[in-house]
């Protein structure tokens, strides 16, 4: 009963061609008398279709079971069934019977009425559309196809924005016209994968797209030739910027050369976390860099220290594309303007150590920056470990160049404060103390920057990976490598507390990416180094409440 | 008019009225002898007759082009067959009068208005864009990437990388193979073809032979034939059942082989089973026929292999009923032999597939 209710539901659906379909059945059988043979014979075979096929329980049952695993196929039955010539020779045979010319005319433009009416097929304006091309394709579809087969040689690849409608098996039952509308006309034109541009644009950002693109090309599949877009002016723009070719455009979407001009994957890896903050109006991001270790090599070391520095290089400075950080912070600081943050913070460890060509080097990559930057320094910042010239006095001058270095930064960012404490690898001085007393008075959520992490108040596992990572516990806690004085324990029992104003911490220095659960309500985040290519994003977000 | 479009005159038009022709020789009857059923038996011949080229073709691993040069040649040997025969029965004054005697225009109006509607058809045909979902449009991208790649088909219809292995629809039947080799022989775009010059033609095949249904139904009388074609025009046009609505298919869905078989070729079955076959005594024409218009519905879909022996025997079990004698039930399932035979081979494709 099932199966034949559902191929009812399929063939007939709505119509009431079935009432005029089976009034035509009787009919045919009342003129039985007067019919020839070879009328006979289709009257016969089309109630055998009917009953003995169509309306037969075991067929049904039988091609329901071991034919057709689709119930709906079966509604193919019918079309074996003359439906259309048993109706028309039904209509046919009442108008010939009648003996007066007007008559007849009257009751076949009866008949033609009910017959428009009852149908459907082009009174349903939306079944068809008029075509605008000879190949009854959408026109950009078709725009677009031929904009990339004029620019290319042969097969291509091309990546797609589909708005999230996935590139697969079943894709022509998704009704995505563009990817369709160029798989029908041509074949040169193989489509790589598909995005969703509304994510990538809106949510995540252009950077997320950035990522994507990269990974694709990190990985054994065929790289793509073409993106095809959705048009975003600010989008294209970044990533013409890249190398990407401006090929033409649509009323909706940008068609873009594949980019040969990228050098590298000197960001290889970003670790995404979100804060949430009450009332916030929109979605920030911060992008958090720590650990550069920018060595340019021997500039301002002394001969005996060479060895060691070389050893350094090979361990702190070679980044994920085998290059040094020296030689890939520009391109570096170029891409961190991609995730479009609203804030970079550089947690510590910039550069290895203090020497002019290390701060050339890393000032020219922050000119790049496009956004303001909070830079807390570290013990390597201020380091003159292997010179024999710098003091610790030239290193905080040379520091103070770059920005006004103060103990404490401060950013506000609207409805929360972005605070960082310079020199963490140190105990905390009295003015930094109540700098930060000051901030944590004006309730207002707060994420802190430090360098060196702090130990949690609840959990040991921390200082346990970092003796396990590092060797040495290199976290602020009573039984750590850092043993926080009089002020540090202070900062510590504010930032412990159930009412702290701190949201999150956010630290570096372990050469190792861990979060941890800092006290009940704060979380902290320890990135990875960024010479080895990671970057830190925090989605700051609204609460949903 | 542009030499590619001659062509497909020549694929739709000569070629089949003269294939026709040689079939209908062997028919001992002049009543079916006129140019309507010349010209529908031509036209299943030749997908009969690709279909059995394109089997060999796949088998062999030749190119799309390799098969329309074979299928070209094969037409062409054909032709010159038909065309000695022609002259021979010119010649013995033997020939049968191509002009179908029996067209009586005795409803001009009721013409009209049945010319208003099929040219209504065809105008949107032409003029309006299939509103394709599904599974139908994927084979539209079948038959473009076999016409533009020159290989039997072998690709993921989602991006178009290649797969290594050929779908079982496109090994059995050869349909789509069909649409390529007129698209490539034409250099006709298969877009263009599929969804513009196809629907035309199938059309005017469809109203053929719902035409010769119509003269064999009310035999000498033209009105009652005016009257029926006129309301199936209006139905065929307006009648929407399902998704599965002959109608709808015909007028657009002209790549797609279901549409073919269902639409045009089974209702020459019932035609032939209604007129031409007796399932009394079957003779050399009708296992001819019957071997043709297997082939050219297994060219088109696999289904045809199940609903083309219930046609053939329902047909049989009627005459079995009309004469009582038990050996056109025999009969029909010898008429079904070139069914059960393709769909052994089905079989033992699939076994060995898999």
């Amino acid at each position: 009963m099932s199966a034949l209710k559902v191929i009812h539901q399929m063939f007939w659906g709505n119509s009431l061609y079935i009432f005029i379909y089976m009034a035509s059945c009787i009919y045919t059988l009342y003129i039985w008398k007067k019919s020839s043979i070879v009328q006979r014979k289709l009257i016969v075979y089309n109630f055998l279709i009917l009953f003995g096929v169509v309306y037969n329980p075991v067929i049904l049952w039988l091609a329901h079971r071991y034919i057709v695993a689709d119930v709906g196929a079966l509604v193919r039955v019918y079309l074996i069934l003359p439906i259309y010539a048993i109706m028309a020779w039904s209509m046919c045979e009442i108008v010939v019977g009648l003996k007066k010319v007007y008559k007849k005319y009257l009751v076949a433009i009866a008949f033609l009425i009910i017959i428009v009416f009852v149908g459907t097929s082009y009174i349903d304006v939306g079944m068809q559309i008029r075509a605008d091309n000879i190949y009854k394709l959408e026109q950009e579809s078709l725009d677009i196809a031929n904009m990339i087969l004029d620019n290319s040689n042969g097969e291509v690849n091309i990546l797609i924005d589909t708005d999230g409608v996935e590139i697969q098996e079943e894709w022509a039952k998704r009704n995505n016209n563009l990817v369709e509308g160029i798989r029908q006309y041509t074949s040169e034109i193989k489509i790589l994968d598909s995005f969703d541009g509304n994510i990538i644009y809106n949510e995540s950002g252009i950077g997320a797209l950035y990522e994507y693109i990269k990974q694709l090309k990190k990985s054994d599949s065929p790289f793509f030739d073409y993106i095809i877009m959705k048009n975003n002016d600010k989008v294209k723009k970044i990533l013409t910027s890249y190398g990407f070719q401006d090929i033409g455009s649509t009323s909706n979407y940008t068609i873009l050369k594949n980019f040969d001009n990228l050098q590298s994957d000197v960001i290889s890896n970003v670790a995404t976390k979100t804060v949430v903050i009450d009332g916030l109006k929109e979605t920030q991001k911060i992008v958090v860099v720590n650990d550069m270790h920018i060595i340019c090599p021997y500039d301002g070391i002394s001969d005996k220290n060479i060895d060691m520095l070389t050893e350094r290089y090979n361990t702190f400075s070679i980044g994920p594309n085998g290059m040094p950080s020296s030689t890939n912070w520009n391109q570096f600081a170029e891409e961190i303007n991609v995730y479009e943050p609203d804030l970079v913070v550089f947690a510590g460890d910039m550069i290895d150590y203090m020497s002019e060509a290390n701060m050339e080097c890393l000032e020219a990559g922050m000119q790049k920056i496009d956004a303001p930057i909070l830079y807390i320094r570290a013990d390597h910042d201020y380091g003159v470990f292997w010179s024999d010239t710098l003091t610790s006095e030239d290193a905080k001058t040379m520091q103070g160049h770059v920005d006004d270095n103060p103990e404490v930064w401060n950013v506000d960012m609207g409805e929360y404060l972005v605070v960082g404490i310079d020199g963490s690898t140190w105990e905390l001085t009295d003015s930094a103390l109540n700098s930060l007393k000051k901030i944590f008075s004006l309730d207002k959520p707060i994420i802190l920057v430090t360098h060196v992490p702090i130990d949690s108040s609840i959990k040991s596992e921390l200082r346990e990976i970092s003796i396990e990572m590092r060797e040495r516990p290199l976290v602020w806690g009573e039984n750590d490598y850092y043993v926080p004085g009089e002020n540090m324990s202070e900062l510590l029992q504010m930032l412990y507390k159930d009412d702290s104003p701190v949201k999150a911490v956010i630290a570096a220095h372990l050469h190792l990416a861990y979060d941890v659960q800092l006290s009940e309500t704060v979380e902290e985040y320890v990135f990875g180094p960024s010479f080895a290519g990671n970057i830190g994003i925090i989605n700051v977000v609204a609460s949903e409440e | 008019m542009s030499f590619r479009y001659l062509l497909i005159l020549v694929y739709f038009g000569i070629i089949p009225l003269l294939l026709g022709n040689l079939i209908v020789a062997f028919n001992k009857k002049e009543k079916w002898k006129s140019i309507g059923w010349q010209y529908i038996i031509g036209w299943v011949s030749e997908l009969a007759i690709f279909h059995i080229l394109c089997m060999v073709a796949y088998r062999a691993g030749a190119s799309i082009a390799t098969l329309g040069i074979c299928f070209n040649v094969t037409m062409v040997g054909l032709l010159v067959a038909d065309i000695i025969i022609f002259l021979k029965q010119y010649h013995n004054k033997n020939r049968n009068n191509f002009i179908d005697k029996k067209i009586n225009i005795q409803q001009p109006l009721v013409l009209f208005v049945t010319l208003l509607f099929i040219g209504a058809q065809l105008y949107l045909a032409m003029e309006y864009m299939p509103a394709v979902y599904s599974d139908d449009i994927t084979y539209i991208t079948i038959v473009n990437d076999m016409a533009e790649k020159n290989v039997f088909y072998g690709f993921r219809l989602w991006d178009g990388y290649e797969t290594g292995s050929i779908n079982i629809k496109q090994v059995l039947t050869s349909y789509y193979a069909y649409c390529a080799v007129l698209a490539q022989n034409s250099s006709i775009h298969p877009l263009v073809l599929c969804k513009t010059i196809l629907p035309v033609i199938y059309i005017l095949i469809y109203y053929l032979i719902w035409n010769l249904f119509a003269t064999i139904i009310f035999e000498s009388n033209g009105e009652k034939r005016s009257y029926f074609m006129m309301f199936m025009s209006a139905i065929t046009m307006f009648a929407e059942f399902s998704q599965y609505t002959l109608s709808k298919r015909i007028m657009l869905y002209s790549w797609n082989g279901k549409t073919v078989l269902f639409a045009l070729i089974l209702p020459v079955v019932v035609l032939c089973c209604l007129t031409m076959f007796e399932f009394d005594r079957v003779n050399r024409f009708q296992l001819i026929l019957i071997t043709v218009l297997s082939f050219s519905g297994i060219a088109t879909s696999l289904s045809s292999l199940f609903f083309m022996p219930i046609i053939i025997c329902i047909f049989s079990f009627i005459t079995l009923i009309k004469t009582k004698k038990i050996r056109c039930l025999f009969n029909g399932i010898v008429l079904c032999i070139p069914n059960i035979i393709y769909a052994g081979y089905v079989l033992i494709y699939i076994k060995g597939a898999f």
